[in-house]
Parts: structure tokens; C-alpha cells; sequence
């Protein structure tokens, strides 16, 4: 299994080895082709050489017994010869003899001009005479003895044999012949006298032909140690035979031998190659036996050659495969060891690589996606709920909203006995979902939010024009819902229900009030709205919550956030509750204290203190909440100054953290973030703000606004640009200028040097 | 895919090295495979060493020699002096044997090729090759400027036989060839005639002296059966084409006419200082019509005219009885091996010179056959001239002729016994351990090349005086003993053989075709005559007249001029 795993595990290396093998298959199969051919070719070259070779050799020797004919025809027309064969017996003291003298004295001396001949010899039929190219012979036994006189093996019986029958141009396998001492082994020609058919012929010629002067035309035929070489003559007898140190096989072998296309393999099983060659000129066979390995050397350097060449390719081939493969998968798998590391082990291993990137990549896009609307969500949320949110229009809101007015509801988890935060967690969770699930179910959508600083989760619920459910009901039916589904305590609470969704917050702060007042009323019930929250109309109206949003605002300086607080605290003291005195004074000093507290290290303190000290002398409440809001406003406008100037700087230092690090391609919101103390999410809100575009838009501007001039200065590479202005990758770049620009980068530089190139011309 | 036309290209560039690497493999093998045969020549001249010194080359050369297959050398490559002379001289001979029978054809052709060896050896270039190849063609090099700069031993040579520098010295002045020396006593009186003594003791008839005599001896010889086996199957007397002075004609000539033997095809002696010919004298008519007689009457092996010495041997050797009579050379043992037949041998001794019917008795001198030049030339394409002169220097020097005659010390001869004495009685310089042979040896290289035997050597043959004549051993003292008693004492006073002369290159010019229709038509009319195809009494006139036609009397008087030359201020 484990095994099956690994295997698994190296599917991509493999397939990777086996493509470039693949490739590595074509050469090879060419190689194989070419081989076979090559192999096939001069296999043939090899045969038919050697059978030239042989023929070659054969005309040679047969060039040379055409001189042997024409020689032969010479000495038996000659005149004297053909006189003497009629003189039938020389008598003793004869002046015929002088004929004989005659004839060796002009007979011309073949033997000197012509390799082939040992010698010649004219026998003369009825007185017996033998003569040679330089000597006479009294009888064919005379010469008999003469020639023959050192073998034991006497020699052949000439008498017979040349007057037995009528000879013309016949060759006579030789023997061994001694003359002048020198040894000689020989060929006979046999040719009768006269030359012009004769049932009756008179003499005969014999021509020795020096074997070894065949056998050294013969020789040139390289037989190797074993090989031989053998001439046949019409008769099938053989003429002469050549032979290597080393040969066993014997010429009626070859004939007698199973042979098939030429080849021949003897009886201790060596292969031999057989060329014949047949002399029209003689009638003389000329058969070669070769060893084929000796034939083939050629053959065989070749077939050893390309078998080398191609297996030394294929190993090359097969480690290079390897070493390309590797190296082509070791970048993917670094990357899958990077995910896999980020991801945490995961147990499905089974899929390749590729298809886990694929997987990986797809996750980390959809995970970034929800990142993303969660952060959004949750600042719409808490700018919903803090206030500070402005009805722009429902475009621009991350959420869908519907509905004219909304209120909020409140659910708390109540600690149980068990309070380990693991199951308070846990709760959270099946709360949510319950949350979820049932507020999805509902015609009128409402949303929600975990709060995870207290066991809480807020809910805003809208209300449609005309729409006659009272936030009471809704809270009711949720309660009833979730009561039966959750074993823990929850308790819920809502605030009132306001128009626009800028009352949210007030509707937040009443669900708040009245979670809190629930905390304390001992009534038990499961749900505490904020109009059940008793209002105490002898106390003024000035909670702890309004007083810092308040001074939150004033340091904000969003001016119309202070006058509509002032005018809800002087409404809330003055329309809804009828005060004291007392109250009022007191109300004022707070009030007065909040300016204080807003003031904070202000050099406007002298004018806030002279309008405070205004207000001492001031009996009108309308002139002193005047001369409170007033001062709230001086400061307010103060603050606000103050603020538009930080926003100023901080929108220069954003812009120089920029500029100093757009070139990494590391650089992240994050980073900004952490460089100026901000939470991220508050970065990127704050970023869009103030320089009304978000972070990767400004960042990717930077870039490519930076990228353009480098393009239009020196001559840079594309790449080198991408990495200078902080681009992973090129093909990334191309995209965001693309994306910027309009053109590619490639273009743009053509388009600018073009005009740079008309621009000169 | 980028890496994969990158994998390819890497595989092709591997292929393509792998079969540069095969190409270059070849490419140097065939040239390590080419010897590097040419190109010696100015190496060869640097590389002889100080004359007289051994090895001659320090690199081992090879030089093509020609020389003549003599029936006695087994074969040159093989020989035991060969190999001995190879080993001191640091020489190697590629050997080129040509018949002995056609030396002069084969050499005419050889020279006529263009393709010649370094050195023409032992094959005796007569005089008028040499001023044909040598002085006009220069096909033969000049050799004076090599044996002063690097001989030694020929120097010491010639200084002893002061008149042989004349001798081999062309008529440009130039010497082209080196000569054999050989101070031979016997070999002066080699026209000599050997009869069956045991025949003519058979027969109780005393040893033949005059024409007539010998006539009847030889009569006798067919009809008598002399042998013994009651067979006509004697033959009274036989010679051979090309034996030592084995022609019938040679000796039995002399009572007629001083007969300058078989070497001299036109017969030229001198008488009281004139230079003639013989063939067209009446003493010439007269012999010849001697030996008709002879031949008429069957006494003549009719074959001799036309048989090699190698039958004559045949016949000699016969088996059972011998059949042979008499017959004509210099020394019995070129037809009678004493070795294996010494019966045989021991039967046959030589005729004293016959007298003639008008009183002359005489046997011809060879009084210059002891220089013979033309046994050492060099060819003018040689590329080792310096070498070659070395290598025939060291012939001159006694152990190594010694050697090139008799064979391996201690094999063929040894240094003598203490107080032993040669035949001419001083202290013996060499001991023979194997007699001399005409049978095929391979010990030397006998009479086949330079032979420098000075009478001290020939004569400091250890002898022992008391053994037998007629064996292997005693051939030296028999062939002396024979010539200095019956053949030295017949010496003619006023008529020698015609020593060699030289002759101009023009002189040469017009007799080169004369001379060869002179010699055929002497050779021819000779045999014509014996055999009776002529007629002496009417045929004679007609032969002398197309003789005087050719050109006889222009050939002798170029001659004589050439004789006035050379001898006439002597």
C-alpha cells in the first residue's frame, strides 16, 4: 500500500521521464532503421567485392593464358618444328640433327618473358625427340627422367597420355618438376601438333605453367588462416589450390557440401563464404572459400560501430531523460512541500501533483475571496453599529441590504455551570448556525454578527415599507425557535426600530441597554425589549456611551455627528423629560466636563474656557446647550483641521512607504498596516479613504506608472523591469500593464521608441 | 519542449563526436599503416660507418640484388653465407635469381625495364654491356669515387694485381664494376679433354696422342664394348651447351689451330702480335672436318650440340656400367660427383693435347681469365650506392671470402693443422672440411657472386700428401697435378688467346650488330659443318665469303686496334 503510495506520489516524475523517453524512442527507431539498412548494404558490398575480387583475379590469370594460347599456336605452326616431326628416325652421324640445332638455337625463350612459363617442351612423335626452349631430350624417357629424377612418385606416363587422344589447349592438374635443379611445381598445357585438326597428330606441345606464379595472383585474395582457393578445369579436376595455415576443408567438400547462397559451412562448423568464377577463356572454375567472419570484417566493424553509437544514445538519452525530468519536477514539488507545509498534511495523497496544486490554487482563491467579504462585511458592520455610517447609496455596501427601517436585536448566550470557553465556543457555533438557518428561512432577511468580546451575537433586523411586524413579534418567534433547539440558556433582546440605516447604531445602543437592564430585572423572561427599559425621568439624560461618542466625534471632528448628539441630548433632557434645576446643573457641568475631556492638549483652551465661562453667566438653557455646542463645534472644527492635516501626512507617509517598497514584491497591506500601528482592517479602510483607491490598486498604479518610465528610459528588458518595480514574474507583469496601460508592455516600447524614432528623424 | 530539442541536440553532439572519434581512429591507422619506404636515400649515405668497420648500417637497409641461379646454390635467401653476411653487415638481400643459362638475355631485358636492382652480382656483364649500360647509358654508376672513399679491402686488392685495374677500367676512364679474381692454375688449361682410363686398359690400348689415335681410341670405345656388358650401348664421346669447356669442339680443335675456347664465340687469338680469327683459317676447315669424321661415324653423341651439362651428368652417372667414353670440360667433377660416385669418378683422367697431322700439339693458356670483371655493379637508381660498395668491399676480405666459398667456419673449413703445407708447399692458410661439390649446396655461395681467390689461397689448401687423388679431398691436387704435368708444358710461345680489350663507344656502335651475326653465323656453320650439313670441301669458299660479307675482317681490325692500344706498348 505504502508502496502504491510512493508510486503515487512520483506519477508525475515518471510521466515526465516517460515523455522525454518518448522522444528519445524516434533517433532510435531511425537508428535502427539506418542500422539495419547499413548492416544489410555492406553485407552485400562485402559479398559482391569479394566475388569481383575473384573475377578480378581470374581475368588476370586468364589475360595470361591468352598468351599461352597465342604461344602455344606460334610453336605449333612453326615450320621447322612441323618439318622435323616428319623426319622419322635421325641416324646416327645424320645430318638431320643439324635440324634439331636449328630449332633450339631460334627457339625464342617464352620462359624469359613470360612469368607463367617454366618452360616448354615440343614432343616429336615418330623419333622420339623432346626438345625444350634450349635443350633436347633424346626420348620422352630421357626427359622423363631428367624432370622427374628427384620423386618417388615417378612421373606420369606421357607416352600415353599425349598420343592417347588429341589435345587442344588443355590443362592438366601438375605435379612437381626438377629442372637445372630448381625445383618447380607446375600446371601442364596440352596442345597437339599440328595445330589444324589431325585424326593422326605428329607431335605434341607441352607448356609448363609455374603454379606458384597462379598462386601468387591467387593469393591476393586474403583467405585468412582457414580459407582456400581452388581452379577447376573443364574436366572438374583441380588445377591448383590455395590454401591458409590453418584450412581443413577440402575442395570436393565444397562441391559436395550443402551449400545455399554461397555460403558453405564445414564439418567442424565454420562459416565460409563461396564465390565461383567461370573463365571463358580456359573453361577454368575459380572458387573461393572465405572464412565469412574474415568477408564480414567490414561488415562486422560497421555493425559493431552503429550498435555502440546507438546504445551509447540510448543510455545518454535515458540519463538525460532522467536528469531533465528531475530537474523539471523538482520546482513542483518544492511547491507542492510549500503548500503542503501551509496546508498542514493532508490524507489524500493519492492525486498527482498537479492536480493537488490545481486543487490548492482554487481553494486559496475562494478562501481569499470570503476573506475579503468577511473583512468587508465586518467594517460595514461595525461602522453600522458604532455610527459613523453615511447613506451613500446601496451600491457601495458589501451587504445586501432591502428594507427602509431596522432595529437590532441582541442574543446572548447566558454562562451555564460549564463556562470553559471551548464550550461557550461551541455554543457560539450551533447558535450561529441556528441563527443562520432560521433568519435565511424568514421572508425578511435580517443580518447578523458573532461578537466574539461577549457572548453575543447582533442582529439587524430590516423592515420593509408598510411592513406591519413589530420588532416585538420578531423577537418572539425567533425566541420561540431557538428555545426548543439549544439546551443553553440564550437570552435576547432589541432596540427600537429606526428609519435609515444610520439609526442602526441608536437601535444598537437601546438592544444594549436593555441586555444590560435584563441582567438585572428578575423578571425571567426570555427576551427584554428596550421600550420596557423604565426611563427615569428625574435623572437627565446623558449616558456614558453618548458622552463618548461624543468626544469620539469631536476628536473626529464630524461636526454634523455633534450637533445631531447635542440635539438628541438637549431633545432627550429638555422635550422627553422635564428636569430639575439641579439636574440641569448638573447636566451642564457634565457637559461642560465632556469639552473639558474633549479638549484634551488644545491650544485653544483660552476661547473654549472664555465661551465655558459664558455659559456660567447664561440663564437660557437654549443659549447654553448653544454656547456647549458652540465650543463642541470650535473644537470639533479644530479637531477636524487638526485631523485633515494628519490626514495629510499620513496620506504623504502612506505614499513614501509606498514608493520606498512597491519594488518588493513582498510588500502587503499587512506591512503598511503593521509600519503605522493599524489593525489591517482598519488600514485598508482607512487606505481607500484617503487615497480613494484601495491599496493593490494604488500599488499596482506605483508599479506599473514607475515600470513605464523605466521602459521609456534606458533600454531594459521586459523581465528586468517586472523584477525592478517588484513583479514575481513577467508574465504577471504583462497582465497588470496589460490591465493598466491598455497595451502590452512590448508594444508600449515599440510605440514609444517609435515615436522617439520619428520624433529624430 | 524546449528541453527536449535541448536532449536531442545534446544525443546528436555525443553521436557526431563518437564518430569523429571512429574517423579519426581510421585516419591515423592508415597512416601508422603506410611505411614510410621512401625517402632513404641522403639517410643511407649517413648511416655507413667507417670503411672497414662492421655492422656497415646501423639501421638495417634491404638492397636488391641480382644475381645468377647457379645449379650448386640451394637457394640464396636460405643460404648459410647469406645469413652470416646479413647478421655482420646489418644488410638484408631481396634476391632476384635469373637462370644461369640466360644470364645475358635476362639482363638485356632487365636493363631494358627501367626497373633495375642496387646491384648486378656474380652475373659477369661483359665489356660490351658495360660500355653499352655504363659509359653510355650510365645506367651502371661510376664506382671510382665510392672505392676511394669506402673501400678498403679491394684498395689492398688491387695494389697486389696491379694490372687489374686496367682491366676493369671502361674506356671513359671510369670503372663500372668490380671484378671476381680468380688466380686459378688448373682453370688456365681448362679445355681439357678426360677418357675412360679403365676403358682404355679394358681394351689394352695406350692413351691416345695424336688426332688419328684419338680417332681409333674412340672407334674402339663403340665397337669393342669397352664396359664389358656385350651392349652397344657406349657412347664414345659427349659434351654439353653450357658446361665448363664441355664443347666438343674445344679441345679437339687445338691440334689444328689454338683454339680459344667456348667463351669466345668468335674465336680470337693472337699470333706474333696480329690479331685474328680462327674461323675462317684452313686449320679451322681442317678440324672441322676432323670432327665430321667423327661425327659421321657416330662417335659424336649426336645431342651434345643441343644437351645442358645436367644431361651430360645424366649420362655420365649412368646407372650399372658406365657408357660414357670421353668427354670435354675442365675439371671431371662438374660431371662426375666424386661425393656419391667416386667408382665412376675415379675412371675418367684427362688426354694430353693431341698433335695434330702437321705436327701441332698445344693447349691454350687462359692466360686472362683470372680477372672477370663484371661480377659487381651498381645501378644508377640505388639509393644505397655507399652501402653497396661496403657490402662488395667486405667480399675482398679473406674470412669472408673464405666463407663465401667454402661455407660456415668449422663447417666448411677451419684454420690448418700445425706445420700442414698447401699445394704449392708453403704453410697451408685453410683446412677444407667439405671437399668442393658440383652437387646442390647451401653453405656458400661458390662462384655465384665476387670470388677473390688468389693463387696463395687457391694453393694454401691444407693438402695431405699421401691421400688419394680421386677423392672429394683430392680434387685441388688432382686438377694441379693433371694440368702442370700434361697440359702447362704444351703452352704455346707466340699465340695466345686475344685478351680482353675495350672498345670505344662508337667502336661498339658498329660491331654491336656485326658481332651477333657473326656469332650466329660461326655457331651455325660450326654445327653445320661437324654435323655434315655442310660440305668442307664444297661449302668452304661460300662460308668464308659471308663471313668476310658480315663483316669479319671490320671486327678484327677494330680489334686489333683496340689491342694496339691497350697491349702494343707493353
Amino acid at each position: 500500500m505504502s508502496f502504491l503510495k510512493k508510486r503515487r506520489r512520483h506519477a508525475t516524475l515518471t510521466r515526465l521521464i516517460l515523455s522525454y523517453l518518448l522522444v528519445l524512442v524516434i533517433p532510435l527507431l531511425i537508428g535502427s532503421y539506418v542500422y539495419k539498412e547499413t548492416v544489410q548494404l555492406a553485407q552485400e558490398e562485402a559479398l559482391r567485392s569479394n566475388q569481383s575480387l575473384l573475377e578480378q583475379t581470374g581475368a588476370i590469370v586468364d589475360e595470361r593464358l591468352n598468351e599461352l594460347d597465342a604461344i602455344s599456336k606460334y610453336i605449333a605452326m612453326d615450320r621447322k618444328i612441323i618439318s622435323l616431326m616428319n623426319v622419322e628416325e635421325i641416324a646416327e652421324g645424320s645430318n638431320d640433327y643439324y635440324k634439331v640445332w636449328d630449332i633450339l638455337s631460334t627457339n625464342p625463350k617464352y620462359n624469359l618473358t613470360n612469368k607463367f612459363i617454366v618452360d616448354y617442351y615440343v614432343f616429336f612423335k615418330d623419333n622420339r625427340l623432346v626438345l625444350s626452349s634450349d635443350r633436347s631430350y633424346t626420348s620422352p624417357e630421357a626427359f622423363e627422367k631428367s624432370l622427374y629424377r628427384n620423386q618417388d612418385s615417378g612421373s606420369p606416363d606421357w607416352d600415353r597420355v599425349l598420343w592417347s587422344e588429341r589435345h587442344q589447349s588443355q590443362y592438366v592438374s601438375g605435379g612437381h618438376v626438377t629442372i637445372d635443379g630448381k625445383s618447380h611445381r607446375v600446371i601442364y598445357y596440352l596442345q597437339s601438333i599440328p595445330w589444324e585438326y589431325s585424326s593422326n597428330p605428329k607431335g605434341a606441345l607441352m607448356i609448363l605453367i609455374d603454379e606458384s606464379a597462379i598462386q601468387n595472383l591467387l593469393s591476393k585474395i586474403n583467405l585468412g588462416r582457414s580459407g582456400m582457393i581452388f581452379v577447376e578445369n573443364q574436366d572438374g579436376d583441380i588445377i591448383t589450390q590455395l590454401t591458409g595455415d590453418r584450412t581443413v576443408i577440402e575442395p570436393s567438400g565444397i562441391a559436395a557440401g550443402n551449400l545455399r547462397d554461397g555460403n558453405y559451412v564445414s564439418p567442424a562448423g565454420e562459416k565460409f563464404i563461396v564465390s565461383r568464377s567461370l573463365s571463358t577463356v580456359s573453361g577454368w572454375k575459380y572458387v573461393s572459400v572465405v572464412p565469412s567472419r574474415l568477408v564480414m570484417t567490414k561488415v562486422d566493424y560497421i555493425r559493431n560501430v552503429t550498435f555502440a553509437v546507438l546504445l551509447i544514445t540510448l543510455t545518454l538519452g535515458i540519463v538525460t531523460a532522467c536528469m531533465l525530468a528531475y530537474r523539471n519536477y523538482k520546482p513542483v514539488k518544492q511547491l507542492v512541500g510549500k503548500i503542503r507545509e501551509l496546508f498542514g498534511t493532508d490524507n489524500d495523497r493519492s492525486m498527482s501533483e498537479y492536480d493537488y496544486l490545481d486543487s490548492r490554487i482554487s481553494e486559496l482563491y475562494r478562501s481569499h475571496r470570503s476573506m475579503r467579504d468577511q473583512m468587508l462585511r465586518t467594517t460595514f458592520f461595525e461602522r453600522l453599529l458604532n455610527g459613523g455610517f453615511y447613506d451613500q447609496g446601496e451600491d457601495s455596501l458589501p451587504v445586501h441590504v432591502e428594507g427602509e427601517r431596522f432595529g437590532v436585536m441582541l442574543a446572548r448566550i447566558m454562562p451555564g455551570k460549564d463556562t470553559s470557553d471551548r464550550r461557550t465556543a461551541e455554543q457560539m457555533n450551533r447558535l450561529m448556525l441556528l441563527v443562520k438557518e432560521e433568519l435565511c428561512t424568514e421572508a425578511a432577511v435580517p443580518f447578523y454578527k458573532d461578537d466574539l468580546n461577549d457572548n453575543r451575537i447582533v442582529i439587524v433586523v430590516s423592515f420593509g415599507e408598510g411592513d406591519p411586524s413589530s420588532m416585538r413579534s420578531i423577537v418572539e418567534r425567533f425566541e420561540e425557535k431557538v428555545r426548543d433547539k439549544l439546551p443553553f440558556d440564550v437570552h435576547f433582546s432589541a432596540g427600537a426600530v429606526y428609519p435609515g440605516l444610520h439609526n442602526v447604531s441608536i437601535s444598537f445602543d437601546e438592544a444594549k441597554q436593555a441586555l444590560e437592564y435584563a441582567r438585572y430585572a428578575k423578571n425571567g423572561s426570555a427576551y427584554t425589549l428596550f421600550s420596557e427599559v423604565p426611563n427615569e425621568n428625574q435623572k437627565f439624560y446623558y449616558p456614558i456611551e453618548l458622552e463618548l461618542k461624543l468626544i469620539s466625534n469631536v476628536k473626529s471632528g464630524d461636526e454634523a455627528e455633534v450637533r445631531r448628539i447635542i440635539r438628541r441630548i438637549s431633545e432627550e433632557n429638555f422635550v422627553n423629560r422635564s428636569l430639575t434645576s439641579g439636574m440641569i446643573e448638573q447636566l451642564i457641568h457634565v457637559l461642560k466636563g465632556t469639552v473639558v475631556r474633549s479638549l484634551g492638549p488644545n491650544e485653544m483652551e483660552p476661547q473654549i474656557g472664555r465661551l465655558l465661562e459664558k455659559v456660567q453667566r447664561m440663564d437660557r438653557i437654549e443659549d447654553i446647550f448653544e454656547a456647549i455646542l458652540a465650543s463642541h463645534l470650535l473644537l470639533c472644527h479644530a479637531q477636524a483641521e487638526q485631523k485633515n492635516q494628519d490626514k495629510a501626512k499620513l496620506k504623504a507617509q502612506i505614499a513614501a512607504i509606498v514608493e520606498q517598497s512597491y519594488m518588493r514584491e513582498d510588500f502587503v497591506l499587512y506591512e503598511l498596516a503593521s509600519q503605522l500601528r493599524f489593525s489591517e482592517t482598519y488600514m485598508y479602510q482607512l487606505f481607500k479613504e484617503l487615497m480613494n483607491a484601495t491599496f493593490s490598486d494604488y500599488l499596482e498604479g506605483t508599479r506599473i506608472r514607475r515600470a513605464c518610465e523605466l521602459l521609456n528610459g534606458e533600454e531594459c528588458t521586459i523581465r528586468d523591469v517586472a523584477k525592478a518595480v517588484g513583479y514575481s514574474s513577467d508574465h504577471t507583469f504583462r497582465r497588470a500593464f496589460k490591465r493598466i496601460m491598455g497595451v502590452a508592455p512590448t508594444e508600449y516600447v515599440r510605440a514609444t521608441r517609435g515615436l522617439e524614432g520619428t520624433s529624430t528623424t | 519542449m524546449k528541453k527536449v530539442v535541448k536532449t536531442l541536440v545534446v544525443s546528436l553532439i555525443c553521436l557526431s563526436f563518437i564518430l569523429a572519434g571512429c574517423a579519426k581512429d581510421k585516419g591515423t591507422g592508415n597512416q601508422t599503416g603506410n611505411p614510410n619506404a621512401s625517402g632513404g636515400g641522403s639517410a643511407g649515405e649517413a648511416a655507413v660507418t667507417e670503411p672497414g668497420s662492421y655492422p656497415i648500417v646501423k639501421d638495417k637497409i634491404t638492397l636488391r640484388v641480382m644475381a645468377p641461379q647457379i645449379p650448386q646454390i640451394i637457394d640464396f635467401n636460405t643460404n648459410e653465407f647469406t645469413k652470416w653476411y646479413e647478421e655482420k653487415t646489418n644488410i638484408h638481400i631481396e634476391w632476384e635469381v635469373v637462370p644461369s643459362g640466360n644470364v645475358k638475355e635476362k639482363l638485356n631485358l632487365v636493363l631494358a625495364s627501367g626497373d633495375y636492382p642496387d646491384i648486378f652480382l656474380g652475373l659477369g656483364v661483359d665489356d660490351v654491356i658495360e660500355a653499352q649500360y655504363g659509359v653510355g647509358q650510365q645506367i651502371f654508376r661510376p664506382l671510382d669515387g665510392l672505392i676511394e672513399k669506402h673501400m678498403t679491402a679491394f684498395k689492398e686488392v688491387m695494389q697486389k694485381h696491379p694490372d687489374m685495374k686496367g682491366r676493369i677500367t671502361a674506356t671513359d676512364g671510369n670503372i663500372y664494376s668490380l671484378p671476381s679474381w680468380n688466380d686459378c692454375f688448373h682453370c688456365g688449361y681448362a679445355q681439357k679433354m678426360w677418357i675412360n682410363q679403365e676403358w682404355l686398359d679394358n681394351l689394352g690400348l695406350p692413351m691416345p696422342t695424336t688426332t688419328d689415335e684419338f680417332y681409333q681410341v674412340m672407334k674402339a670405345f663403340k665397337e669393342k664394348d669397352p664396359n664389358g656388358n656385350g651392349k652397344a650401348d657406349e657412347i664414345p664421346l659427349a659434351g654439353a651447351t653450357d658446361g665448363w669447356y664441355t664443347t666438343i669442339d674445344g679441345f679437339l680443335m687445338n691440334p689444328f689451330i689454338l683454339n680459344p675456347g667456348m667463351y669466345n664465340p668468335l674465336k680470337m687469338i693472337v699470333q706474333d702480335g696480329k690479331v685474328m680469327s680462327i674461323v675462317n683459317t684452313p686449320q679451322y676447315r681442317d678440324g672441322l672436318a676432323y670432327l665430321n669424321k667423327l661425327y659421321a661415324e657416330g662417335l659424336i653423341y649426336q645431342p651434345s650440340f643441343t644437351q645442358k651439362i645436367d644431361q651430360l651428368k645424366s649420362i655420365a652417372a649412368s646407372e650399372g656400367s658406365a657408357i660414357l667414353g670421353a668427354f670435354p670440360t675442365g675439371a671431371s667433377v662438374g660431371v662426375i660427383d666424386p661425393a656419391t660416385n667416386q667408382e665412376r669418378y675415379k675412371q675418367y683422367v684427362t688426354v694430353p693435347p693431341l698433335k695434330g697431322p702437321d705436327g701441332t700439339r698445344q693447349a691454350t693458356f687462359f692466360k686472362f681469365d683470372a680477372v672477370q670483371g663484371g661480377d659487381f655493379l651498381i645501378s644508377s637508381t640505388s639509393k644505397y650506392p655507399e652501402a653497396a660498395i661496403r657490402w662488395a668491399d667486405g667480399l675482398y676480405e679473406f674470412e669472408t671470402q673464405t666463407r663465401l666459398i667454402t661455407g660456415p667456419k668449422d663447417v666448411g673449413w677451419t684454420t690448418p693443422d700445425p706445420g700442414a703445407v698447401g699445394l704449392n708447399g708453403k704453410p697451408a692458410l685453410l683446412k677444407r672440411l667439405k671437399p668442393y661439390t658440383n652437387e646442390p649446396q647451401n653453405d656458400g655461395w661458390m662462384h655465384a657472386a665476387i670470388e677473390y681467390a688468389p693463387a696463395e689461397w687457391r694453393l694454401g689448401e691444407q693438402v695431405e700428401p699421401s691421400s688419394d687423388l680421386f677423392t672429394p679431398d683430392g680434387l685441388e691436387r688432382l686438377l694441379y697435378e693433371e694440368t702442370a704435368k700434361k697440359y702447362q708444358p704444351y703452352t704455346p710461345e707466340n699465340t695466345t688467346v686475344m685478351p680482353p680489350v675495350k672498345l670505344l663507344a662508337e667502336e661498339n656502335d658498329e660491331l654491336q650488330t656485326i658481332r651477333i651475326e657473326l656469332e650466329n653465323h660461326i655457331n651455325e656453320s660450326t654445327v653445320r659443318f661437324i654435323t655434315g650439313n655442310l660440305k668442307p670441301a664444297a661449302d668452304w669458299d661460300s662460308y668464308v665469303q659471308s663471313l668476310d660479307k658480315i663483316g669479319l675482317q671490320r671486327f678484327v681490325d677494330i680489334n686489333q686496334k683496340a689491342y694496339d692500344r691497350q697491349y702494343a706498348s707493353h
